[in-house]
């Protein structure tokens, strides 16, 4: 999803009640961030915004010059360094030692990496957005959206089951590093 | 520097320089903190589970910008090994142990050879940097530079296209036909267009005129 973010347009601050609606968003979907809400966003902190000129209705939200979310259509999804800090946030889905190499180029997650030994499916509903993580590895690198119900995954292991979204090394991990 | 000097500093500007001092003390406690966690986490990795509230620490290559762990899966593994190698001499023992045997190893055994290697290693790498550098020189760079003209409005500029021999009416027609944009000729001799195409030129113009090479070209956003 972010290969190149050229069209990038200036920062705005977010309204107070654009603000809050985040907050919500966040609170519905993940119940995880209650706890941790005052240390994501501070009480006196600049929060600004940034639109995409031209792709799919995209917002990327930055605290204090820290990269924080991005929303896609009503999703509200973290961005990986956040899920680094606080890695209960999300669900956790293991994939294979051979299957790292392509997640990082930027590929979805197909059913045998998740089912085959090495691999950890948890329990997820179709639509949530799941952490990606590595046999052997202690930190998330890669966001993604289930495609099916782990139930459905388990019986027919076959094709997609995650779409991926966001991943270690794509442009918007690049932006929070300049 | 004394610590009353300090205090009156921070009583006239409380908000932002509180903010950035504050920041700079925690951060030597927190590399000093990873290493424990490490450890903690290999010994009880049940327990860390409740502890969660607080934000963890990860330490990122400065090379290659991903966690450490992720370093062999980036495009130069080897920079990124030296670099762990010199800045956190813990981490880089637990990630790469059989590097470190193979090190102790060979500083044991081979000690004149190894300085030798050391040698050609720093004689390699100066040579490529330079021979990529020689082969653009600034006669040959084709500029293209975007100006905002609304806000979602802009005008992109090419120069430099003449010193490669090209007609530029006739690139003007070809590149004004292929990306279907308004475009004109400056009193300069440049040739403006309508729109954002810094990104599809920097693709295209290598593949058309092919005395132009990718390295040549430089994007410039005012």
């Amino acid at each position: 999803m972010f290969k190149k973010l050229e069209d990038l347009s200036k920062p705005t601050l977010l309204s107070k009640t654009g603000v809050k609606e985040l907050k919500q968003s966040f609170n519905d979907q993940y119940p995880f961030f209650k706890e941790i809400e005052d240390e994501v966003f501070p009480k006196k902190a600049n929060i600004q915004s940034f639109k995409l000129r031209s792709e799919y209705k995209v917002e990327i939200v930055q605290v204090d010059k820290d990269y924080i979310c991005f929303t896609k259509e009503d999703l509200v999804i973290p961005h990986l360094k956040l899920v680094h800090k606080f890695p209960d946030l999300l669900i956790k889905q293991q994939v294979d030692a051979g299957a790292i190499k392509h997640i990082l180029s930027g590929s979805d997650v197909l059913a045998p990496g998740l089912i085959s030994q090495g691999g950890q499916l948890n329990p997820a509903q179709k639509g949530q957005v799941v952490g990606i993580y590595g046999e052997g590895k202690e930190n998330a690198m890669g966001i993604g959206i289930m495609t099916a119900n782990s139930d459905d995954i388990k019986k027919d292991p076959k094709g997609h089951a995650i779409q991926l979204v966001h991943h270690l090394g794509d442009a918007l991990w690049q932006l929070s590093f300049k | 520097m004394s610590d009353s000097d300090d205090d009156i500093f921070k009583k006239k500007k409380p908000s932002k320089k509180k903010i950035e001092q504050q920041q700079k003390q925690k951060q030597p406690q927190q590399v000093e903190q990873q290493p424990q966690q490490l450890k903690q986490e290999l010994n009880q990795p049940q327990q860390q589970l409740n502890i969660h509230k607080n934000p963890k620490v990860v330490i990122y290559c400065k090379v290659c910008t991903f966690p450490v762990e992720f370093c062999s899966y980036s495009k130069a593994p080897q920079e990124c090994k030296e670099w762990l190698k010199t800045s956190f001499k813990d981490l880089y023992a637990n990630l790469y142990p059989e590097d470190l045997k193979l090190e102790q190893e060979k500083q044991a055994a081979q000690q004149q050879p190894q300085q030798e290697q050391q040698q050609q290693q720093q004689g390699q790498p100066p040579e490529k940097k330079k021979k990529k550098k020689v082969k653009v020189t600034e006669s040959e760079m084709v500029y293209i530079k975007v100006k905002e003209r609304n806000r979602s409005k802009f005008i992109t500029t090419l120069t430099g296209l003449e010193k490669h021999g090209l007609d530029i009416k006739e690139a003007q027609k070809k590149i004004s036909k292929k990306f279907g944009c308004g475009s004109s000729i400056n009193e300069k001799g440049d040739i403006e267009l309508q729109g954002d195409l810094s990104a599809e030129l920097e693709e295209w113009l290598p593949k058309e005129y092919p005395t132009i090479k990718e390295d040549m070209i430089a994007i410039q956003e005012k």
